[in-house]
């Protein structure tokens, strides 16, 4: 019964596309809002065209990122999302029409609430639109007014006009030009941010440290900072595994329950970190709460690894909005027997307040919680915050 | 030209009773603006002297003098902020002009804090959940009221607040708007706790170290919170920030502690103290009109001003 009806869905989707793929000359013409009747000169009726196709390549690009992340069955490294985000919102800026920075910014906004929209635990796509945002507001106007005043609100500023940047900004060609500069250098510290984090493990892990870990197999940052660990000094790693888990690291695996038992051995925790938020807490993989309490029981310091595009701007009250839940939620067997009247939930993350951190391993520099806040400033502009 | 005390005192009082919902903080800052207006100093020096003067008459009154003092300081330190070309200027009266045009500004601004916080902390409230607040403070007040009136439900429990009630005056004007609240003895922050889903309260100041002072009895709050893991939220305005840094009880300066009548005539051993001071391992984040902030950021922001 059920099969039938994925199968007449299936059939339904093609012909859906098909017929989108039919009308295509049309939607052309509907997305700029104007109709074929209406053009008169070949170059204009060329050019409306031609607008229209660089819509739809961004509708496609956004698509198919949704997409891929429909498809996938486990949670990939977010540096693969954050790399896909980043490549869809080059093409906004590539081929988005605007004509200023407003325009630009509604643009990217707008494509970025489908996106989070879409999949609103993802806080990674977010961070990066918002980053995005920021850096065209500063290719806007880094000619203009020389140096780039802090836009955050401050004590200092309280007896100050709010002049709203009512400066003439750049053309838009310029400010393609510049911003898709500064997209690719995210890019690139994006890439890099891996290496430089892994090559803080050298400093921060000592000769003979005991250390647990978790989500080993999934985490590539965590095992690269391992491996940069373990170059030059000798340490013992546990692993904390779900049972079904491969192990195929250097590390003794251990179980959840564990955990607490072997604490008393371990002189660090190092966990990998989701989404970092201002107040210095942090989500990381599920089970990573019940570790930082036994490490804070016995005084056991806790690293979390977290590159910088996993800092988010806004505080979140309520961490059950942000968490993603893993698939699958009932077992084969059960499926047919429970199917719609039983929700099993996995949460795949899990919030760790500040206090249990020691310190955030981002690939600038070791942070403690309590700074985090200050980092805020540096990627995202308090107006496209709230705005979000 | 020094306008005398007791005329500040009662301009002072004048400016607070004209309005109910103002602050004492706004309230002082008004102050020292009319003085600013008024004023007919010829050097920078005599201004400043002038605006210290008036500063301290209003310290005298019995108003929460940790209020009075951060937005005292913050007022003078803002105008002071000149341009230095401006300052060498022969004619004086453009100087003032300038500190006047700023004054307005300030104002200004100040005048919409509590609007600010009411909207950065919305996201915060939950439907169905039970708040505990201490006392009577018109900036939490304002933000529970725009959160009813946004739609969301909660249950609103207020302390007696000994040694004045003010803790009923606040369960009064809750009632008054509809929302659901209960007084409880200062005594049963304990026994209540448990029920509660987050804590809020209001500051008199809030200090270098991102503690607080506030109303006798909001440590004893705090702490039962913490032990109990409940979030304690602050709201107070930026004009609340105090270049202080006290340590423990014993470090609150002791006009912050004693209102200034008690101070001149009786005996402080044997005087209750008005006010304790909340460190800011008790507080989980502060509510500002620059935002959301941790403890730790408020001593940044005093630093960026004073430096």
């Amino acid at each position: 019964m059920n099969h039938r009806f994925t199968i007449t869905v299936a059939r339904a989707a093609v012909i859906f596309v098909k017929s989108v793929l039919m009308h295509r000359e049309f939607l052309v013409f509907k997305q700029v809002g104007k109709s074929p009747e209406t053009m008169t000169t070949a170059s204009t009726r060329q050019e409306v065209i031609e607008e229209g196709r660089k819509h739809l390549l961004i509708e496609e690009g956004r698509k198919q990122l949704l997409i891929n992340l429909r498809r996938r069955t486990t949670r990939e490294p977010s540096f693969k999302l954050a790399t896909d985000t980043l490549n869809f919102l080059r093409k906004v800026v590539l081929h988005g029409t605007y004509n200023n920075l407003e325009e630009l910014l509604a643009l990217l906004r707008e494509n970025g609430l489908i996106l989070s929209g879409a999949y609103p635990s993802e806080l990674v796509m977010r961070n990066l639109v918002l980053m995005v945002c920021k850096l065209a507001r500063e290719s806007n106007s880094r000619e203009t007014n020389g140096e780039f005043d802090s836009p955050y609100d401050s004590l200092n500023k309280l007896w100050k006009k709010e002049d709203k940047e009512n400066q003439i900004g750049r053309s838009a060609k310029t400010i393609r030009k510049k911003l898709i500069q500064a997209v690719n250098d995210i890019q690139i510290e994006m890439e890099t941010c891996r290496e430089h984090i892994s090559a803080q493990g050298q400093y921060l892990v000592h000769m003979n440290d005991v250390l647990i870990v978790h989500s080993l197999s999934t985490s590539t940052t965590l095992s690269s900072f391992l491996a940069g660990a373990k170059k030059d000094k000798k340490t013992r790693v546990f692993s904390v595994q779900i049972p079904t888990e491969p192990d195929d690291h250097d590390a003794v695996s251990i179980s959840l329950c564990e955990v607490a038992g072997k604490m008393c051995e371990a002189t660090k925790v190092i966990l990998s970190g989701a989404t970092v938020f201002p107040d210095g807490s942090c989500l990381a993989p599920a089970g990573g709460l019940s570790i930082c309490l036994a490490a804070h029981r016995h005084s056991v310091p806790v690293y979390v690894l977290c590159a910088f595009y996993k800092i988010a701007p806004f505080f979140v009250p309520d961490s059950s909005a942000v968490i993603k839940h893993s698939l699958p939620g009932l077992p084969v067997a059960m499926a047919s027997k429970w199917a719609g009247r039983v929700r099993v939930l996995q949460p795949a993350l899990e919030m760790i307040p500040a206090n249990l951190i020691t310190l955030f391993v981002s690939n600038t520099a070791s942070i403690m919680p309590s700074h985090i806040y200050r980092l805020i400033g540096d990627y995202y502009h308090p107006d496209d915050v709230a705005n979000y | 030209m020094f306008a005398d005390k007791d005329a500040i005192g009662s301009e002072f009082k004048k400016i607070l009773g004209s309005d109910v919902e103002i602050s004492t903080g706004l309230a002082s800052i008004k102050t020292l603006y009319n003085i600013l207006n008024r004023s007919t100093a010829t050097t920078a020096k005599e201004l400043s002297e002038e605006l210290r003067a008036a500063a301290e008459a209003l310290e005298e009154t019995d108003y929460s003098s940790t209020s009075i003092r951060s937005a005292c300081e913050l007022f003078t330190r803002f105008i002071s902020l000149a341009p230095a070309d401006l300052l060498d200027d022969k004619d004086f009266t453009t100087v003032l002009n300038f500190y006047r045009s700023r004054g307005d500004l300030f104002i200004e601004r100040i005048a919409k804090s509590r609007t600010l916080i009411s909207d950065c902390c919305r996201p915060f409230f939950k439907n169905n959940s039970n708040i505990l607040t201490h006392s009577y403070s018109k900036v939490v007040l304002k933000t529970l009221l725009d959160a009813r009136e946004a739609g969301i439900w909660f249950h609103v429990y207020v302390t007696e607040s000994q040694p004045d009630s003010s803790g009923r005056k606040m369960l009064l004007a809750l009632r008054e708007k509809g929302i659901h609240s209960t007084l409880v003895l200062d005594a049963a922050v304990g026994y209540v706790m448990e029920r509660m889903d987050m804590c809020f309260l209001g500051a008199e100041g809030v200090m270098e170290t991102g503690g607080i002072i506030n109303k006798i009895g909001t440590l004893n709050l705090a702490v039962c919170a913490k032990y109990m893991n409940k979030p304690v939220y602050v709201m107070a305005e930026s004009i609340k920030f105090v270049k202080e840094y006290p340590l423990n009880q014993a470090d609150i300066p002791a006009d912050f502690k004693y209102s200034s009548t008690a101070i001149k005539s009786k005996d402080l051993q044997a005087e209750h103290p008005q006010v304790d001071y909340t460190p800011p391992q008790f507080i989980t984040l502060i509510f500002t009109d620059l935002g959301i902030m941790t403890p730790a950021a408020v001593g940044e922001e005093l630093i960026k001003l004073y430096t």
